[in-house]
């Protein structure tokens, strides 16, 4: 099914908030989708993969633990978002080195965090993990790499840095997605999480109606 | 915010503005979607035309009417459906509509049509397209549709009383805009310049939907009169506008989009100080403001509602009106800064309902001051939403204060204070507003409730030292990425938080969606119960074929022209 890029921001900010996030977390998340779906980088399979593979995990030992040096958590797994608005949070540091995250899991969500930074520092970003070599810009996105590899297994480090100019094929644009069925289907399932279960009571007072509308 | 105009009265203050109460007594003014929408279609000299009609004896088919501007066109798509009584609801939980409609980007193929015709009169069981720019429908005002029909069908006009009574013949019950069910993103189409300002295509979806629904009325009362049928007196169509029927869907928008939203306050405050320090009025411009005064007043007379809240705010609206008759008697604006003069009073003197009325009522002698802002009502601003890392724990939690000052020293854990939560519920994935304490909904509540949040980061915040950088919080406490967001949005919207308590015991959610449809520029608000509220939009506009320069603005004060 063909998806406008505001409902799948709309499923991702309720889907993240349904894995045990925060509101402010799932806000990003959704905008961090958004983003990749709208440079043909598979955003919601993105998603859908890192929300099973998260599903149970105790997410406060997926945080960064120290901002000094190597970033990693308690776990050992870092988890994407967490760790992608701590980027953000921390452009600035990326003035005068590198940052190093270790045991990111669905590493491809620091594009868009990335992209945050690289627009917040008015200058380009890189991302580099296994065979992937990325750069930002804020607004686009340039690979030196195969898409496929992007979603290869999760590396051991990766290492955001910035770069004077970008380099490689800059991906095209795109004003929709067309996810996978699959994927789409657990995006649902954990959104469904954040709604409460209807009741009689509930469908007439929280809506507030109740008066005839055949007038 | 455009400059250009010279203020030395400043804007009204947050605190002031950002009431509950007061966003609840908001009214139209020159700077509401309809008439931002209109004023460009006279401007531009849009053309209109009719491709399609195609609609049975029964009132099933269906029509296309387009727009078409300077650069690009745009179509409504309706269609019209025989709907059986027991199936129509104004709730979204409905199934099936009097008319169902999509706006069209450019004008549709056959094809289109076809496609279309499968999708949209499902509404949100359907799915349309990149080409779509809008999805809504509309069920009719049963008893005046019966009227109308049976009066022309029988050779005469309706009765004026009934007409006044309702107001519309159609009131739509959603119109779905920005990428809803497969329809374009608003980012696709932001930059053209007639979609700059706000909701410009629902405001279009809705003026084309009026001219369908005049139609559609005509031909079925053709249908049953024939030859004998009388054609509705244009004088009494161009009164009937459309309703608009909302519940509380609607309310959670002006805190889901505070940049958006504060940009639409602070358009009308710059419009407000602006001509609050023009320090003459001449007499050209006193006059056109008493003549949109007294009309005013006939549009009041004819503002009808049972709710008791708002059948007191009328009264109270009808007294000001008095009230400021008797101050116009020994006061005729002629001397120094006589707007300024006239808002100071009316604070003093005025209900919030007055006091609002004033502050739209003053713009509209002033179309050069004001119309330019409407190009500022739009969010562009799309990095507001990075949070600044680097932005000290000091300066975030002056920033808190200068919203939440006032929500910092409530008990939030009073039942009276939190006794409401906002959710989202499985059956229509819908907002409702339920009772914490009686309902299983507080591990679903959604983050509608800013002041309490804020209150709670602002107590986390006290064990920081000032000069820390705010990323070193966050990366603490993950949990309060949504609060700070908005404490930063707010340095550079400072109309961005309501000032008020929004799960309070005795929070009024219509407020929220009046302050909304009061922007689209809605008139004769009529609230069903504390959250949901029947409006009427057009009424009085001019029809496509009769627009003109000279009309394009006034038609929402009755018999109003400058």
């Amino acid at each position: 099914m063909i998806l406008s890029l505001n409902e799948i921001q709309a499923a991702t900010k309720r889907a993240t908030r349904g894995l045990g996030h925060s509101w402010g977390i799932a806000e990003e998340s959704a905008k961090a989708v958004r983003w990749l779906c709208g440079r043909g980088l598979g955003g919601c399979e993105v998603l859908a993969s890192y929300l099973r593979e998260t599903a149970g995990a105790d997410l406060s030992n997926m945080v960064v633990q120290d901002s000094a040096g190597n970033w990693s958590s308690q776990s050992g797994r870092l988890c994407p978002l967490l760790s992608g608005a701590t980027l953000s949070d921390h452009a600035y540091m990326l003035r005068a080195d590198p940052i190093r995250l270790q045991g990111v899991v669905a590493p491809v969500f620091l594009l868009a965090f990335a992209a945050a930074a690289a627009k917040e520092m008015d200058c380009v970003v890189s991302v580099k993990w296994n065979d992937v070599v990325a750069m930002t810009d804020g607004a686009d996105l340039w690979l030196n790499c195969e898409i496929g590899a992007l979603t290869s297994a999760n590396p051991a480090e990766v290492l955001v840095q910035r770069v004077a100019l970008p380099s490689g094929e800059r991906v095209t644009r795109h004003t929709f997605a067309v996810p996978q069925e699959s994927s789409f289907k657990t995006i649902t399932e954990f959104a469904e999480r954040t709604y409460a279960p209807a009741t009689e009571e509930s469908r007439l007072l929280g809506a507030g109606a109740g008066l005839g509308d055949n007038d | 915010m455009a400059t250009g105009a010279q203020t030395h009265i400043p804007r009204r203050e947050p605190g002031q503005v950002m009431r509950l109460s007061r966003l609840g007594s908001l009214h139209q003014s020159r700077l509401s979607f309809m008439r931002i929408l209109m004023r460009r279609m006279a401007n531009e000299e849009w053309s209109f035309s009719r491709p399609v009609f195609n609609i049975d004896e029964n009132g099933v088919g269906h029509a296309v009417y387009t727009a078409h501007g300077p650069e690009r066109a745009y179509s409504l798509v309706a269609f019209a459906h025989d709907l059986p009584a027991d199936k129509r609801s104004d709730r979204v939980i409905a199934e099936a509509w009097d008319a169902t409609f999509a706006m069209f980007d450019g004008i549709p193929t056959v094809d289109d049509i076809e496609r279309l015709s499968k999708n949209v009169p499902y509404q949100e069981a359907g799915r349309v397209s990149q080409s779509e720019l809008s999805l809504s429908r509309a069920n009719r005002s049963v008893r005046l549709w019966a009227h109308v029909v049976e009066a022309l069908s029988s050779g005469r006009q309706p009765d004026a009383a009934q007409i006044g009574d309702v107001g519309y013949l159609m009131r739509t019950t959603a119109v779905y805009g920005s990428g809803k069910f497969g329809a374009a993103d608003r980012e696709l189409i932001a930059q053209r310049p007639e979609m700059h300002a706000p909701f410009q295509i629902e405001m279009l979806s809705v003026y084309l939907t009026r001219t369908f629904v005049r139609d559609l009325v005509q031909h079925m009362a053709q249908a049953v009169g024939g030859d004998k049928t009388a054609t509705l007196d244009p004088a009494i169509a161009r009164r009937l506008g459309i309703g608009n029927s909302t519940g509380l869907g609607m309310a959670p928008f002006i805190i889901n989009h505070p940049v958006l939203f504060s940009n639409w306050i602070m358009a009308r405050e710059e419009a407000i100080a602006r001509v609050r320090s023009v320090e003459k009025a001449t007499s050209e411009e006193i006059a056109a403001f008493q003549r949109l005064f007294e009309c005013s007043a006939i549009s009041v007379a004819l503002w009808r509602s049972q709710h008791p809240v708002q059948v007191e705010k009328v009264a109270g609206l009808r007294a000001d009106l008095v009230a400021l008759d008797e101050y116009f008697a020994s006061n005729d604006l002629t001397g120094e800064y006589p707007w300024d003069k006239l808002v100071v009073w009316s604070q003093d003197n005025l209900s919030e309902e007055g006091q609002e009325k004033v502050a739209s009522l003053i713009l509209e002698p002033y179309s050069d001051l004001v119309d330019g802002l409407a190009d500022c009502m739009g969010d562009t601003n799309r990095d507001a939403f990075r949070i600044d890392g680097s932005a000290s724990v000091e300066t975030v939690r002056d920033l808190i204060k200068s919203s939440f000052g006032w929500a910092l020293e409530l008990d939030w854990d009073d039942h009276e204070h939190c006794a409401r939560a906002w959710y989202v519920s499985a059956e229509k994935l819908e907002p409702r507003l339920g009772e914490r304490f009686d309902e299983p909904i507080t591990e679903y509540e959604q983050p509608l409730a800013p002041a309490r949040d804020a209150t709670k980061a602002f107590e986390a915040l006290n064990d920081w030292p000032n000069d820390t950088p705010i990323a070193a919080f966050l990366l603490k406490h993950p949990e309060y990425r949504h609060t700070i967001r908005r404490a930063q949005q707010s340095a550079l919207a400072p109309y961005s938080e309501i000032h008020d308590n929004t799960i309070s015991a005795t929070v009024m959610p219509i407020d929220m969606l009046r302050a909304k449809l009061s922007f689209f520029g809605a008139t004769h608000f009529d609230p069903r119960s504390d959250r949901w509220v029947r409006i009427c939009m057009y009424a009085g506009a001019p029809y496509p074929e009769d627009l003109t320069q000279k009309n394009a603005d006034l038609w929402v004060y009755p018999e109003g022209t400058l």
